[in-house]
């Protein structure tokens, strides 16, 4: 029985990948293709694709990914694990996702940013034991609501101002807002980003004129917060240009204030500056 | 110790806070999913970017591993063909070209029509250079329009069954088959083209011959 060009269509392809396949088909095929020159051609053709393919898998073969991404994921494994170990009562869990260059460069500058808060508030904190205020906020529980409970710090420095403003004079909450605190310099800590607002009764916090928070994390989703901390820092003006700011390039080396917005777990999600 | 642990438990493992389990996985499977992210794209940055998602949608645990769907490897390819193609529709980086001229998928799985350009009286990578030879490959496979090419580089360069890339593809063994067959004859037409446009004018008999063929 001979095998005609239709037929041969069917298993050329494997015949040319020295597929393990039935042996007289392969026999037919192959006695088909010696008195065909179209389909003698077709074979030859996918031969040397499947040459040209099996050498490109083998220049790709001992590829992998750079350290770096084990490196990123570590981190994101540690940062969840820790997470989740920790009793609370958010199930906030932030990853440090990576989307864009942009936006590794903006997580980047937000890590320094910490890192240098804590730094100088620790610092400060020691040397002026006596001066700074230490406060700590009770648990409160209710049968009806429902209270985080805020540890703060608060420090003077020149750098760093988080302290308690006792010329700032706290004003009525806004709305109606569940697991919201207002601490005692005028921030009102609340349970989604967008309700993070300065509360002052000042005239200098009426001149004041902020941008809209920047998120600093990189979830596919607007994760919402149950509490959380309002800072006021300092930083370079150069940090602007990380969030697509303009900067004025006589103005390079002041600095600008900012509102860093820090988690329960004490990562930052959100900053937003003030002029 | 982890060596000897199968994926489904490392994965366990893991989503018990196990550290060593999810380094274990990592490490055993990353170069597989970064290669295959790589292939798709035609991007290290991709593939980079590719992988980290991976393994980042494993640790959220969004969904969850069933092992009656297929192998644990089935399921990392599936994320990430997923995450692929979302970047590659983000980025647009790649245009597709049809070789058939109508630019017609045939998601119903049917063969279309070869183009009798695939008979040539020539060896098509014969008197290339092996570096020549990858590299048009190469062209060729990233020209493919995105459901060609998957199976391509699952069946052809990952070496996958066609069960295996059904599970991952989440298509039908008949659907890939032929699909991956029309792809094949696509890369060859391809080929034909580029090694058409690389010769120099009709010096040759060898050309005429390609040059009527497309005629």
């Amino acid at each position: 029985m001979n095998m005609n060009c239709q037929e041969f269509d069917q298993i050329f392809q494997e015949v040319a990948r020295s597929h393990s396949m039935d042996t007289r088909q392969r026999e037919l095929a192959l006695a088909h293709s010696a008195v065909c020159q179209n389909c003698a051609s077709r074979l030859a053709n996918a031969r040397s694709l499947a040459e040209g393919l099996a050498a490109l898998a083998a220049t790709t073969e001992s590829q992998s990914a750079p350290l770096r991404v084990e490196e990123t994921l570590l981190a994101a494994f540690r940062q969840r694990t820790a997470t989740v170990a920790m009793p609370t009562t958010s199930n906030v869990v932030a990853f440090p996702i990576r989307r864009n260059r942009a936006q590794l460069w903006a997580l980047a500058a937000a890590a320094v940013l910490i890192i240098a808060f804590g730094i100088i508030a620790v610092s400060q904190w020691k040397k002026t034991p006596a001066n700074s205020p230490t406060r700590e906020l009770a648990t409160v529980s209710s049968p009806s609501t429902k209270t985080e409970i805020i540890q703060s710090v608060e420090t003077r420095s020149e750098s760093v101002v988080a302290a308690a403003d006792q010329s700032r004079k706290p004003v009525t909450f806004r709305k109606t807002i569940k697991l919201a605190e207002e601490s005692d310099d005028g921030f009102l800590v609340s349970s989604s980003l967008g309700d993070f607002t300065p509360l002052f009764d000042s005239p200098n916090a009426q001149q004041e004129i902020a941008t809209d928070f920047l998120p600093l994390t990189y979830d596919d989703t607007d994760q919402a917060m149950e509490s959380g901390q309002v800072i006021r820092v300092q930083i370079p003006r150069t940090a602007l240009a990380s969030f697509g700011l303009p900067i004025i390039p006589e103005r390079a080396n002041e600095k600008v204030k900012a509102d860093l917005l820090l988690a329960d777990d004490g990562s930052a999600r959100a900053i937003r500056f003030i002029r | 110790m982890h060596s000897i642990v199968s994926d489904d438990e490392l994965l366990n493992l893991m989503r018990t806070g196990d550290e060593s389990a999810f380094v274990a996985l990592y490490r055993r499977k990353q170069s597989l999913i970064y290669r295959f992210a790589l292939r798709m794209s035609g991007s290290e940055s991709i593939a980079e970017d590719v992988t980290q998602e991976v393994f980042l949608h494993l640790m959220r645990g969004n969904d969850h591993f069933d092992a009656t769907r297929g192998s644990f490897q089935s399921y990392l390819f599936g994320i990430a063909r997923n995450q692929v193609l979302r970047r590659l529709e983000r980025d647009r980086t790649f245009r597709m070209v049809s070789l058939d001229g109508n630019g017609k998928d045939h998601e119903d799985g049917t063969d279309a029509p070869l183009s009798e350009t695939l008979t040539v009286a020539v060896d098509l990578l014969g008197d290339l250079t092996r570096r020549e030879t990858i590299e048009s490959v190469r062209q060729a496979v990233l020209a493919l329009p995105a459901h060609y090419r998957e199976v391509v580089v699952l069946c052809d360069l990952h070496e996958m069954s066609y069960q295996e890339a059904a599970d991952v593809l989440g298509c039908a063994l008949g659907t890939v088959r032929s699909r991956l067959h029309r792809a094949r004859a696509m890369l060859v037409e391809r080929l034909q083209t580029l090694k058409t446009a690389q010769s120099s004018p009709a010096t040759s008999d060898t050309v005429q011959v390609l040059s009527e063929s497309f005629i």
